[in-house]
């Protein structure tokens, strides 16, 4: 494997989002160009890998700051880099903050992809999701980005909200098929702990689609798309062949990234490390001893060797458990009982490497479990 | 001290009469604890008493009273402490009887009572609780007089909550117990009546001197294996441990002897001096004879040494239960306990939870039963898995208890409903006073140990108790309900019942099942059969769906901690043909027959 991914992390949204548990911030009344002078000075005193096979900005929505804050730090990362337009170079984007000239911008820093927070293409869950944009103009800024020129782009969707139907998610991705996008995410909707939506949640104000429901929208996703030719190649995520994220596969891979900005992880010489996740603090951090460390995990031998596996069975092409043993020098034969019994419930594959069967990626976390 | 001013003497009453109360003030009065460090039934100082409120252990503390030492032991009230109650009398002469003067005699004042009364106890009797609005003096008299033939001339009318008539107790303690008899100059006897194991010191052992004396220094032998140990410190209680130079002749105490290992001491057991071979040993306790009886696992199998040490160690401090080892082929290698009672079975598991730091798994108790196979041979039956072949059964037999209810007249027709719709049979019944009824009758213990006293509480409206002794083995009609999960039998999920009501035990406990076992990869079925026959089943669903839809890229770390949670809830499962079955399962055998615990 060539040298770390880069990540960057922008916190900033129009409005927080009420299932959203992300370390994101609404803008209003916040301080852009302070963060991005902290952005840049972690990356001055952390040093950027100089060479990334892939560079993810994330957040957050990094599209939500003016063209100039944009155009900034943007700069600021591809001044560190040697360029390479081969390099897969994307930028999540919200169709409510996307502008001509942002896109602009976007283009001619040489991102590549950029990764759409559609959420839903019908007007009555965007506004369950508490999302600021409405379905047309989803389209309108798929539309912006292709004529741009940027040749990939990744649509964002959240299914099983509550209200909603199978039909509507069916006719969802209906639409979103005939744009032909090279990759779509589709997320299945989650009450994380802290977020509003667990909140009314527990208190009987939000009430959650049925699991059957949700287990059928998750089945029909993969058909439908499979027959767009649109493959799974994680649980979430689909693409047709040549598209997939590379940056999300380094993740599945347990390859080693960094990453800068406020709550961003870095998986670097077998350390993970996360930062300051509040504003403040973060460049309160970076200011003094110009990194932001918060947590700090050093995992190794078998431990690090089945997080591998747990992570690349979440991928279609799944983990080569011997490959696993030499790159961690473990014998993981203590799996080959929980293999067995895995492939004898026809829930990993019969043969070649580890990887879920159809039936098994509807329940892949009881499966992950089980080789922890 | 001289014999004739020393007293031992215990307090004995129905659950709840208020005996450690009454201590209280005694400790008070006497001064033998200052008002400083006072709290309301000081000697119920383990946690779990002090949770529930109820006295598990006998405590025992010395008190200095108008040139006199008095010995006063503080027993439980409820039946499944009995066992502490018999060997409290032991180290006594005098025993003061508590009747609550609102609720008048019960079930346990009755039991007790004769207790001690064939102990050879001087008893007094007392009214406790004589401030409260209810309270009926004069019917606890012709109860006390009339059903238990005591004699009430002079009875003592107290109230532990407002200290009235504290000195007449003690008063009539030194004036009405006889001072214990023994020889200070004769070689050494002591009765083990008690024991505790303590980290540093090893085994503490609560003895009464009979004959002779203990002190530092000394050699003794246990009487039962004859092995000798150098006294490194004796003591009383205050009620805490407090050194003293010497025990002598008809005082109670304890000693230390650097005693490391558990096996030499057995509660019952006489100390002499080293190497006399004359020596009388004092009567020792009647072995306890446990009713029901569960198997108790180490949740993860490498445990099982830590939790053989705990339940050595726990044995010490509580000779009523017993244990053997025992294996079980969906839970591997454990303990086969006997217990006196559903709520000594659960404080038992509580202490050896709570201070042995080792996750256990308990199997839904049972009592035991006998048969006698085509051989002619009779065999104890302690667990289903021990039964032989049906076509090996000449007879199958079941426990029967001897049932006394004591309840207001007019209660007495529910109860007889109760009795026969539990299969129990019609003894006799006496009267104890104008109020008060005592029924007798037979019951398969089966049925009355499980939920058997809640019913009988709601039957009398609160107002009966009762007590029970073992009668025998009698034949019945008794079948092995086999549980099987996912087709393969369930060895420590099998029960034997009778065959009438197998099929409603069956579907109930199949439900039990499908709520404490949880979905898993696949649908599991649960059967119940006798033989080879279904007689009820149940399934449980495949799980549907567990997946996290979203990871946020690198926080690897958060998403591996959900699953090793995932993973953590887990452990305390057992694997049984593939499928993973939480400890609740094995206790749910009981169902709603649990709610025995909120009996108090
Ligand atoms: N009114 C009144 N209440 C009392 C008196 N003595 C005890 N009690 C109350 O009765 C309840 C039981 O008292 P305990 O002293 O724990 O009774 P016990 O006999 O030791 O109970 P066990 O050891 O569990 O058998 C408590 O709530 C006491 O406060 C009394 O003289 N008058
Ligand atoms: S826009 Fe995205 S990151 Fe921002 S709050 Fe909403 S979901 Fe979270
Ligand atoms: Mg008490």
């Amino acid at each position: 494997m060539t040298g770390p991914s880069l990540y960057v992390h922008i916190p900033f949204c129009e409005t927080k989002c009420p299932y959203c548990d992300f370390n994101s911030f609404a803008v209003l009344g916040r301080d852009v160009d302070g963060y991005l002078d902290a952005l840049r000075r972690e990356m001055d005193a952390r040093g950027v890998p100089g060479d990334p096979p892939t560079i993810f900005i994330g957040g957050g929505t990094p599209t939500v700051v003016t063209p100039e804050q944009l155009a900034r730090y943007l700069g600021d990362i591809t001044a560190r880099l040697r360029p390479d337009p081969a390099r897969e170079f994307t930028v999540e984007a919200n169709p409510g903050s996307l502008t001509r000239e942002k896109v602009a911008v976007l283009k001619e820093h040489g991102v590549n992809r950029v990764s759409l927070g559609a959420q839903s293409l019908v007007d009555r869950h965007l506004a369950t999701l508490g999302r600021v944009h409405r379905a047309a103009e989803v389209e309108e800024a798929y539309r912006m980005v292709r004529e741009a020129g940027i040749p990939r782009v990744n649509l964002d969707f959240i299914y099983g909200v509550p209200g909603m139907t199978l039909a509507e998610w069916a006719a969802t991705l209906e639409t979103a098929i005939s744009w032909r996008p090279d990759h779509l995410s589709c997320y299945a909707l989650i009450f994380e702990p802290g977020t509003e939506f667990h909140a009314r949640r527990s208190a009987g104000r939000l009430n959650p689609i049925a699991e059957d429901r949700e287990l059928a929208m998750f089945r029909y996703t993969e058909r439908r798309l499979r027959r767009a030719g649109i493959l799974r190649y994680e649980i979430s995520n689909f693409a047709r062949r040549g598209e997939e994220c590379r940056h999300n596969l380094v993740y599945w891979r347990n390859g080693e990234y960094a990453g800068f900005g406020a709550g961003a992880f870095s998986y670097l010489q077998g350390r993970r490390t996360g930062n300051e996740r509040h504003l403040g603090r973060y460049a309160e951090a970076v200011r003094g001893r110009g990194d932001a460390i918060a947590t700090e995990e050093r995992l190794e031998g078998e431990a690090a060797a089945r997080e591998t596996i747990v992570l690349g069975l979440r991928t279609s092409e799944g983990v080569d458990v011997e490959a696993v043993e030499r790159r961690y020098g473990v014998d993981l034969g203590g799996l080959r009982g929980t293999i067995g019994r895995m492939r004898g419930l026809g829930l990993v594959a019969p043969d070649g490497p580890l990887r879920l069967a159809r039936r098994g990626w509807r329940v892949a976390d009881e499966v992950a479990a089980a080789f922890l | 001290m001289r014999l004739e001013h020393i007293r031992n003497f215990c307090i004995i009453a129905h659950v709840d009469h208020g005996k450690s109360t009454l201590a209280d003030r005694l400790l008070l009065r006497t001064g033998a604890v200052e008002q400083r460090v006072f709290r309301d039934q000081l000697l119920d100082s383990m946690d779990i008493e002090r949770e529930r409120g109820i006295t598990i252990k006998a405590s025992a503390v010395r008190m200095m009273w108008q040139g006199k030492q008095i010995n006063l032991i503080d027993t439980p009230g409820h039946v499944d402490f009995s066992y502490e109650v018999s060997r409290a009398l032991h180290a006594c002469e005098g025993a003061l009887l508590l009747v609550d003067a609102s609720q008048g005699v019960e079930a346990q004042t009755v039991a007790n009572a004769y207790l001690a009364i064939e102990a050879g106890l001087d008893v007094i009797p007392a009214i406790n609780k004589v401030e409260l609005p209810g309270a009926q003096p004069e019917l606890v008299i012709d109860q006390l007089s009339t059903g238990l033939g005591l004699d009430t001339t002079g009875i003592l009318r107290v109230s532990g909550k407002t200290g009235l008539g504290v000195d007449d107790v003690l008063k009539a303690v030194i004036d009405r117990v006889r001072p214990p008899e023994g020889d200070p100059a004769a070689p050494t006897r002591a009765l083990i009546y008690d024991a505790a194991y303590d980290d540093y010191r090893g085994v503490v052992v609560y003895v009464r001197v009979f004959d002779g004396t203990l002190r530092r220094g000394m050699k003794v032998q246990f009487l039962s294996n004859l092995s000798e140990w150098e006294i490194a410190e004796v003591g009383v209680f205050r009620p805490e441990m407090e050194k003293v130079d010497v025990l002598s002749a008809g005082e109670v105490g304890y000693f230390v002897a650097n005693l490391k290992t558990l096996e030499h001491v057995k509660v019952g057991d006489t100390i002499a001096p080293a190497k006399e071979r004359d020596v009388v040993p004092v009567p020792g306790f009647k072995d306890p004879k446990p009713l029901v009886f569960c198997g108790i696992y180490p949740a993860s199998s490498q445990d099982f040494d830590d939790l053989r040490k705990a339940i050595e160690k726990l044995h010490l401090n509580d000779a009523s239960f017993t244990f053997h080892p025992e294996s079980s082929e969906a839970l591997g290698f454990g303990f086969r306990c006997g217990f006196l009672g559903l709520l000594h079975m659960e404080i038992v598991q509580q202490r050896l939870e709570r201070h042995a730091n080792v996750d256990i798994i308990q199997t839904a108790p049972n009592v035991t039963y006998e048969v006698v196979t085509t051989d002619g041979e009779t065999r104890r039956i302690e667990r289903p898995a021990e039964l032989p072949d049906p076509a090996h059964i000449k007879e199958f037999r079941e426990p029967i208890v001897r049932v006394s209810i004591i309840a207001p007249p007019e209660a007495i027709g529910p109860v007889m409903a109760l009795v026969t719709d539990r299969r129990g049979t019609f003894v006799k019944q006496d009267y104890l006073g104008p109020s008060r009824t005592i029924l007798v009758c037979d019951l398969p213990l089966s049925e009355m140990v499980f939920d058997f006293h809640d019913l009988m509480k709601s039957a009398t409206r609160g107002y009966g108790t009762m007590d029970y002794e073992m009668k025998g083995f009698f034949p019945a009609d008794l079948v092995r309900l086999r549980i099987l999960v996912a087709a393969d039998e369930v060895d420590a999920l099998s029960v034997i019942c009778h065959r009438e009501v197998a099929p409603r035990r069956g579907r109930e406990i199949l439900r039990a099942l499908q709520k404490t076992i949880p979905r898993q990869l696949f649908e599991i079925a649960l059967q119940a059969a006798i033989g080879g026959k279904i007689i009820a089943r149940e399934s449980i669903t495949a799980l549907r769906k567990n997946v996290t839809a979203k990871c946020y890229g690198g926080d690897v770390t958060r998403k591996r901690k959900l699953l090793e949670k995932q993973k953590e809830g887990k452990k305390r499962m057992r694997q049984v043909g593939g499928v993973e079955i939480p400890q609740e399962a094995f206790l749910s055998v009981l169902g709603s027959r649990r709610e025995e615990k909120k009996r108090k």
